[in-house]
């Protein structure tokens, strides 16, 4: 654990933090980092907060900053039709996005949109290709987030195909909760209905059957999960395939503490308690 | 332009649709029913068959109705009389439902009539339509 990060990520993958009552406040991607590689990127690790519907780049266009969700959420979109775009993967505080696949790779047909308004790290995608020259750490992390978006595309495309609407979208909620390290995710229906294809009566319809049974609370353009294991319950089985065992988060850790042979002790100076 | 809503009938109930949406004319607002239905039913057909959509005006008044079952895809290879059978039972399935309904609704209220002579406590309101008829106090 380096300096970064307030505390351990729990077995629930998220990291907890003292001053906003378990809601991260920090990336799991650089928290689980050394502090040797995590001081390579920190001159140039800036945060930045950005509003539900900004897009950070759009599909066809190669991405200059990689990003870091702390507690906002980075949906994938392909357009379908003029002003309408399925979401195919999405990326919170359990990975990272954006890296630079260098001149001669064809650019990712994914836009980048913000879909729940948070706060993300961030740094010149250059800078993370040069200091990932220099530490096979880095580069096992570009590759680890990197499987983690391959992995969602592929589980995604069957889910699409082969799942039922409400089993669709109650696992797209989970996943936005688990994204952005919250119980409230403030999105409003009109972007469910368009990250999973449907019309919004259909997302309204099935959010008011959630609601009917007390698993979710809906005001206003945020969606409240009052009871987890039911959610889960009502979602498809991808939200299982996607869990916690592929979270670039996880896997970098694991790597850390299986490889410290050569490594100093990772105790920081500044261990809060 | 007129607002419509889609509430659904399913077999644990009513699910209202709360806002309603915004559409040109009733032709419009029949096919935007169909695709809501076609998408709650992809992907498992079977479990929604004796499902339906009540599409009502801004004053709730009920304009028409879409059974799953007429607009299902995964039927339309079967022959037009067992198609048409299977329609008959979702209708008669809704009637009989309704009726079931209707008397349980009846016995509630005669219920709550003889709670009331009896000075105990009565049920005066049941899926938004009241019970038995106000005292005169």
């Amino acid at each position: 654990m380096n300096e970064f990060g307030l505390g351990a990520i729990g077995p629930n993958g998220k990291l907890a933090s003292p001053s906003r009552g378990g809601n991260a406040t920090s990336n799991g991607v650089l928290a689980a980092l050394s502090p040797e590689a995590l001081g390579r990127l920190k001159p140039f690790l800036r945060e930045r907060f950005f509003r539900d519907g900004h897009v950070l780049w759009k599909g066809g266009e190669r991405p200059d900053r990689v990003y870091f969700p702390v507690s906002g959420m980075i949906s994938l979109v392909v357009a379908t039709k003029p002003g309408a775009a399925l979401e195919v993967g999405s990326v919170g505080l359990e990975g990272a996005i954006g890296f630079d696949g260098g001149a001669d790779a064809p650019a990712a047909p994914a836009s980048a949109v913000v879909h729940a308004s948070g706060t993300f790290v961030h740094m010149p995608a250059r800078e993370f290709a040069a200091a990932s020259r220099q530490s096979e750490e880095l580069r096992r992390v570009e590759l680890v987030c990197r499987e983690w978006i391959l992995a969602q595309a592929q589980l995604g495309a069957v889910c699409n195909a082969v799942h039922s609407a409400d089993a669709r979208f109650g696992r797209w909620l989970a996943r936005a909760a688990e994204a952005i390290g919250s119980d409230v995710v403030a999105v409003t229906q009109e972007v469910a209905a368009e990250m999973l294809g449907l019309r919004r009566t259909t997302v309204t319809l099935i959010a008011q059957n959630l609601q009917a049974a007390g698993i979710i609370r809906y005001r206003r353009g945020v969606i409240t999960i009052l009871n987890h294991a039911a959610l889960r319950g009502a979602a498809c089985s991808c939200s299982a395939s996607l869990g916690p065992s592929r979270w670039p988060s996880r896997l970098v850790a694991s790597r850390a503490d299986g490889a410290g042979a050569d490594r100093p002790s990772a105790e920081p100076a500044n261990r809060s308690a | 332009m007129p607002t419509f809503f889609f509430n659904l009938i399913h077999r644990g109930g009513v699910t209202l649709d709360p806002d309603g949406t915004t559409l040109p004319d009733e032709p419009a607002a029949r096919l935007h029913a169909e695709g809501v239905a076609r998408e709650l039913m992809q992907n498992r057909e079977a479990a929604t068959r004796f499902w339906r959509l009540r599409v009502c005006d801004d004053e709730r008044r009920l304009l028409f109705e879409v059974p799953f079952v007429e607009i299902d895809p995964t039927l339309l290879h079967l022959p037009v009389h067992l198609r048409e059978a299977m329609r008959d039972v979702v209708v008669g399935a809704a009637s009989l439902g309704n009726a079931i309904h209707d008397v349980r609704f009846s016995i509630r209220q005669l219920r709550g009539t003889m709670a009331r002579a009896d000075g105990l406590p009565y049920l005066v309101a049941l899926d938004g339509r009241t019970l038995p008829d106000r005292p005169a106090t």
